[in-house]
């Protein structure tokens, strides 16, 4: 209990740090969001009242804390561009991220599993160099890389997935899966490298152990000494990694929003940077700090029941 | 990066592993491989200007989307620009950008992680909550917005990737410190008389730069690839300088015309990134086991 008091407390300072960072630094930096919008163009005058009418004529810290005081209270504030509350836009935005990193995380796993357990059990033969390999090489290969060479294949070659043009998920919910298809692979491929090498290796110690050799020599099927004996143990560094993984995860989310041109939390981003929307571009990096550290702690809560006996153990 | 993570295992599964064979003294023929793919990209790099290439930039010299040839090795890109001098120019962004912003998260880096971990301290619950807060937030939205407000050029991109490679490098290298600070070879300069400072310098540095150079090597990788995403969505060095993003952003447009136009950044960059990968892999898992020899 203690624990979580500390953890909850480490994410309420972690967010305060990131949103004051973010939102001073967005205008320490040169440009703004009255020029964005007005153009090169605009007279003093028009930009002096725009200015006074968004009210960036105040100091960027009192802006930070009439932000914040209203952040608290649940108002983001709205969008300079658009108007639009930013609670609103990130309400619109935030499932079709969301759907995106279950739809990536799903392929990522379902490869991931089966290919470190076969990979183990058959270490350092064939099978095992090849997928390993192949796990390596898929490392060294770019999001954006990646993103087009599938669109080439798919899309350009066989016309089998759309390349872009999303459909949401009340439209169709078939056009809306084949739509996120590309994305979610693109997504799923680079994590999945990253899982399968963890797996494998924590596999590999864990089939070492006496308890494995009691349980083949019952004379239990090998299927189920893996499935039942041996991958939950087996599953501790992937769950740490996994925690550590959103945020590689969530940057590429935001590339490949941006190549497929999937209207969720990242394309919302990159375009409200252009714009210098600050309230919106701060808004989202808090949200997305917000996930990362509640992820983690969420790991730390699983190792407890993932594999009680490991915790001393294993670290000893 | 998780990549790195097997070494523990290798040591323990001297039994039949496989891997367990050739992790030892040598460094394995992959290894050189991959060391010679760097030096000659990094050659290709330094001597683009002397090499009889075309100029990567020129428009209008030949027809667009030739095929590759023997006066176009590569072929040409859609406004007729050489891609084999416009591959070797980019080379050029990319390593300068990956390999100066990691010397300076390396300077910088470094030097707190040594400090921090040598002295510990209030210093260090420092260095703890700031690393804390710097992992948590967004890179890549740091680095977009950074980049995109200070402007597209060179120095702000290296610095931009050099200062989101500190807390990392940082990390490591102090890990690295703690576990050398309480060895007997430093407990007897201490007890010789040694100041702090000599210490650090000469008895832990040496013992820990090994390790942290391994580890530059694949984070050199990671800044090739986020300068290439970056310069993929127009925000690193500005057009018409070749970069390896840029040219696989306008080769993307037209995939379904000429797939090649994308293909040789592509390839450049996937070699590029996976000897390094491979190396600075290589080489950490070659350090890690000389110190469990000791």
């Amino acid at each position: 209990m203690r624990f979580l008091a500390a953890r909850l407390a480490q994410l309420v300072v972690v967010l305060l740090a990131v949103s004051a960072v973010s939102f001073l630094l967005l205008n320490q930096l040169p440009g703004n969001p009255v020029v964005a919008l007005l153009g090169p163009a605009a007279t003093p005058q028009a930009v002096a009242q725009l200015t006074r009418q968004l009210g960036l004529d105040r100091p960027a810290w009192l802006r930070y804390f009439i932000w914040l005081g209203n952040a608290l209270r649940g108002d983001l504030g709205s969008s300079y561009v658009n108007h639009q509350p930013v609670l609103t836009s990130i309400g619109q935005r935030l499932p079709v991220t969301l759907e995106l990193l279950a739809l990536s995380q799903v392929i990522a796993l379902a490869l991931a599993v089966p290919l470190g357990i076969v990979a183990a059990l058959r270490s350092g033969r064939a099978f095992d160099r090849l997928a390993s390999s192949a796990s390596f090489g898929l490392l060294a290969v770019p999001g954006f890389i990646l993103a087009e060479l599938l669109v080439y294949l798919f899309a350009v070659r066989y016309n089998l997935f759309p390349a872009t043009g999303y459909v949401h998920l009340t439209e169709d919910p078939l056009q809306n899966l084949r739509s996120l298809t590309l994305p979610s692979i693109t997504l799923g491929l680079g994590s999945m490298a990253v899982y399968m090498r963890v797996l494998r290796t924590d596999m590999i110690a864990t089939l070492r152990q006496d308890y494995i050799t009691m349980a083949r020599s019952k004379g239990l099927p090998t299927w189920w000494i893996l499935l039942r004996h041996a991958l939950r143990p087996s599953t501790f560094t992937l769950v740490t990694v996994g925690g550590l993984n959103v945020g590689t995860l969530v940057g590429g989310a935001f590339i490949v929003e941006y190549i497929f041109q999937v209207p969720g939390l990242g394309l919302l981003t990159i375009n409200s940077i252009y714009a210098r929307d600050y309230l919106v571009v701060t808004s989202t990096t808090v949200l997305v700090s917000a996930g990362f550290v509640l992820v983690n702690l969420l790991v730390d809560l699983l190792y407890t029941f993932l594999d009680p006996r490991v915790r001393s153990a294993r670290f000893a | 990066m998780a990549a790195a993570a097997p070494a523990a295992v290798t040591l323990a599964g001297v039994d039949g592993d496989g891997e367990a064979a050739y992790v030892g003294r040598r460094l394995g023929s992959t290894f050189w491989i991959s060391a010679g793919w760097v030096a000659l990209v990094v050659l290709a790099a330094v001597l683009a200007g002397v090499l009889p290439l075309q100029d990567p930039t020129a428009i209008g010299n030949n027809a667009p989307r030739l095929g590759p040839s023997a006066g176009h090795l590569l072929g040409t890109d859609e406004l007729g620009r050489d891609l084999l001098s416009r591959v070797l120019y980019g080379a050029r962004t990319s390593l300068t950008v990956g390999f100066a912003a990691i010397a300076f998260g390396l300077a910088v880096g470094g030097a707190i992680g040594l400090v921090a971990g040598y002295y510990r301290g209030r210093l260090d619950a420092l260095f703890n909550g700031l690393a804390t807060v710097l992992l948590a937030f967004p890179a890549l939205i740091f680095l977009l917005t950074v980049v995109t407000f200070l402007g597209q050029n060179l120095v702000d991109v290296v610095l931009t990737l050099g200062v989101l490679s500190v807390a990392p490098i940082a990390r490591i290298v102090r890990a690295n410190t703690m576990v050398y600070a309480n060895r007997e070879f430093v407990l007897a300069a201490r007890a010789l008389g040694a100041r702090g400072h000599r210490i650090l310098l000469r008895e832990i540095l040496p013992n820990v730069l090994p390790g942290a150079l391994a580890f530059s090597l694949v984070a050199i990788a990671v800044v090739i690839v986020a300068e290439g995403a970056l310069s993929f969505l127009g925000l690193s060095v500005r057009p018409p300088t070749p970069t390896w993003g840029g040219m696989i952003a306008e080769g993307g447009q037209v995939l379904a015309q000429d797939g090649l136009v994308a293909l040789w950044p592509s390839l450049a960059m996937f070699l590029t990134v996976l000897a390094l990968n491979f190396a600075g892999d290589r080489l950490q898992q070659y350090f890690e086991v000389r110190e469990g020899g000791l």
